[in-house]
């Protein structure tokens, strides 16, 4: 796989690259987030996956995740895997709601857990959405909603799996061989099953993909 | 004698028969002029030191005053520390600038109040001088009634450097009156014009001490506020050194023992190998655990989240760390300066922070409401309540970072609960419309 691996500090630029190079994986490196877009753009094809910090120069904010946004934006479906420092769960809320596939967030610790950290990249190469479960839970509110996912009917889940892949109703309906109607009844079912309140509507298909890969992180 | 001009007291006080002589008389004069100098001495004194205490006095009439004219009373200045010794006080009363401009105050006031006392002595003069007309031309045609020539009973009286003025008869008099009612007229005016000059003075002098407060109080806020900016940078100078630093050695370390337990797991699986392995793994662990506690440090500085996304977004992440169920609602629709999000982002921070710690609440309620003009942040538990506003430095050093951004805190915690915090803050209305995202 060729990866890019984006990171101001370049001691961990370093690290990580060598892992993956050591996993046979072919890497080049940026180090900030402006120097990220300009080496995907140069590299055009070449990239299959990109693997960035969150907290990044020149904003040493959330450029990582804006660049990733960027990124993506140009480049549907580009995976992209984001390293974070911190537990800082708005940020996993914007990219979800942007697309959910090929995607994943970490704490940066879990590089570390070197074999896992590799099938992680490997499922995010595949269109997967690798959370970190402790960001995960935060972004929850630490609210324990594995029961309500059971409660779901077998038709529900199979639309809130196709919800967490980021497709529209009108897809869903196409696949499942459904009304847009049917769709539509179906979703406002889960939302009420999973007590996502009328009030956020805007957030309440992330948060329902937020609970649907709790609950697969929870079986698995 | 002549012996007293060639002797001293001195040479004198040796001499046996001292008594004897005239110098017991003289050393009594010189010791009652002593006295009497002492006396005078002591009254002057007195009086100069007492003179910031009348002045005081009399500046407290002069505030009222005031109001005979129409102008409303100023405020009397507050002076009493709480719990000041009385030296302190004392010393405090002789060391004002006010206190000193109340004894011009009161100066200005004598020579006022004898300028007003010559103007009316002078208009009463000529009142009185100008009533008594009739009766002396009455007087004078009966003089000349009877003895049949023009007799002037009266010297005129000589004005200075001018011909003198001799009233004789009623065409006299009405120009006399005409004349005096003019002057009398004049004098009041003046009169007036002096009332008016000092009640503006003395309200200039009296009151200016109010200045110097508003002054001393907005430099102190100044001040305060350039401390909880300095505050600030030192937290986020801090975070993000132990981001660019601790944590990124944390992670490499143990990216690096990652590593080598595999490739440890590569050589082979014999019993000393699978122990390295096992150490690797606690190693590995140690670093995990001292990211997570670096984290965990990091997290209360941490405020990306905040300027990123804005107050309820920010407010909604320390509920979410809360071990206890917090619910949070905004009406806030649009984004709010800088310095009001981080002032309101600090006290719900704070206030969370001593419900999860003292109150043993089951539930805790967080409001952000939008007023135009203000924010009011609240945070309400269902825990035992019983605060004591007085005490306990994390209320105190809340409520001054909260006057420290212009805003005020509220706190009703009676025994039994519940308690509520609530925070008012202005919101500038220019930095609003740019604030938004």
């Amino acid at each position: 796989m060729r990866i890019i691996v984006a990171d101001d500090s370049a001691l961990l630029r370093d690290g990580i690259s060598a892992l993956l190079e050591s996993a046979g994986h072919e890497v080049r490196t940026a180090v900030d987030a402006d120097d990220l877009r300009g080496r995907v753009e140069t590299v055009g094809a070449w990239v299959d996956l990109v693997v960035t910090d969150v907290r990044m120069p020149p904003g040493n904010r959330s450029d990582g995740v804006d660049a990733a946004l960027d990124l993506r934006r140009a480049r549907p479906g580009l995976p992209v895997l984001l390293l974070s420092n911190f537990i800082a769960a708005p940020y996993l809320t914007q990219l979800l709601s942007d697309n959910p596939r090929a995607l994943g967030y970490l704490l940066k610790d879990r590089v570390g857990r070197v074999d896992d950290f590799l099938k992680s990249i490997e499922l995010i190469a595949a269109g997967g959405t690798v959370i970190d479960p402790e960001i995960l839970s935060s972004a929850l509110g630490g609210r324990a909603p594995t029961t309500s996912i059971d409660a779901l009917s077998a038709r529900e889940q199979e639309v809130l799996a196709l919800i967490a892949e980021a497709r529209s109703n009108a897809e869903i309906a196409e696949t499942l061989f459904l009304s847009d109607s049917a769709v539509s009844k179906h979703i406002g079912s889960i939302f009420t099953k999973l007590g996502l309140a009328e009030s956020d509507p805007g957030h309440r298909r992330v948060r329902a993909v937020l609970l649907w890969l709790e609950a697969g992180a929870n079986k698995s | 004698m002549s012996a007293s001009s060639k002797v001293d007291a001195l040479t004198v006080l040796r001499r046996p028969y001292l008594l004897f002589s005239r110098w017991p008389l003289r050393f009594l004069t010189y010791e009652i002029t002593s006295i009497a100098l002492a006396l005078a001495g002591g009254v002057v004194l007195l009086t100069l030191v007492a003179l910031p205490l009348w002045a005081l006095l009399f500046a407290a009439v002069e505030r009222r005053r005031g109001r005979i004219l129409g102008y409303p009373a100023l405020p009397s200045l507050p002076r009493e520390g709480p719990s000041e010794s009385f030296a302190s006080k004392l010393l405090r009363l002789y060391t004002d600038p006010a206190t000193w401009r109340a004894v011009l105050s009161l100066v200005l006031s004598l020579l006022f109040g004898f300028a007003q006392l010559a103007l009316l002595v002078y208009s009463a003069s000529i009142v009185v001088f100008t009533s008594a007309l009739p009766q002396q031309i009455a007087l004078y045609r009966r003089v000349l009634e009877e003895t049949g020539f023009g007799f002037v009973p009266m010297e005129p009286i000589p004005t200075p450097g001018g011909p003198y003025f001799q009233v004789t008869d009623t065409t006299g008099m009405v120009v006399w009156i005409v004349i005096a009612a003019v002057v009398v007229v004049v004098l009041c005016s003046i009169a007036a014009g002096l009332a008016v000059a000092q009640v503006q003075i003395g309200r200039v002098l009296l009151s200016t001490r109010e200045a110097d407060l508003e002054q001393e109080v907005t430099e102190l806020e100044g001040s305060r506020s350039t401390l909880l900016d300095s505050f600030e940078d030192d937290r986020a100078r801090i975070e993000r050194d132990l981001h660019d630093g601790a944590q990124q050695h944390l992670v490499l370390t143990s990216l690096l023992i990652g590593t080598a337990a595999r490739q440890m797991k590569a050589l082979g699986d014999d019993a000393a190998t699978l122990t390295a392995v096992a150490t690797l793994e606690k190693a590995q662990s140690s670093a995990e655990l001292a990211l997570s506690a670096l984290r965990t440090t990091v997290l209360g500085f941490y405020t990306d989240v905040l300027s990123d996304h804005g107050l309820p977004v920010a407010v909604e992440e320390l509920a979410h760390r809360s071990t206890i169920p917090v619910q949070v609602r905004s009406t806030l629709s649009q984004r709010l300066p800088a310095t009001v999000e981080r002032c309101a982002y600090f006290v719900v921070s704070e206030a969370l922070t001593n419900s999860l710690k003292h109150s043993g609440a089951s539930h805790i309620d967080i409001r952000i409401d939008d007023d135009g003009d203000r924010i009011v942040v609240s945070v309400a538990d269902d825990g035992v309540g019983g605060i004591d506003p007085t005490k306990g430095s994390g209320l105190r050093g809340l409520r001054e970072r909260v006057r420290g951004c212009g805003g005020s805190l509220s706190t009703i915690g009676p025994p039994g609960g519940p308690t509520v915090v609530t925070l008012e803050l202005p919101v500038e209305a220019t930095a609003l419309s740019s604030g938004a995202l």
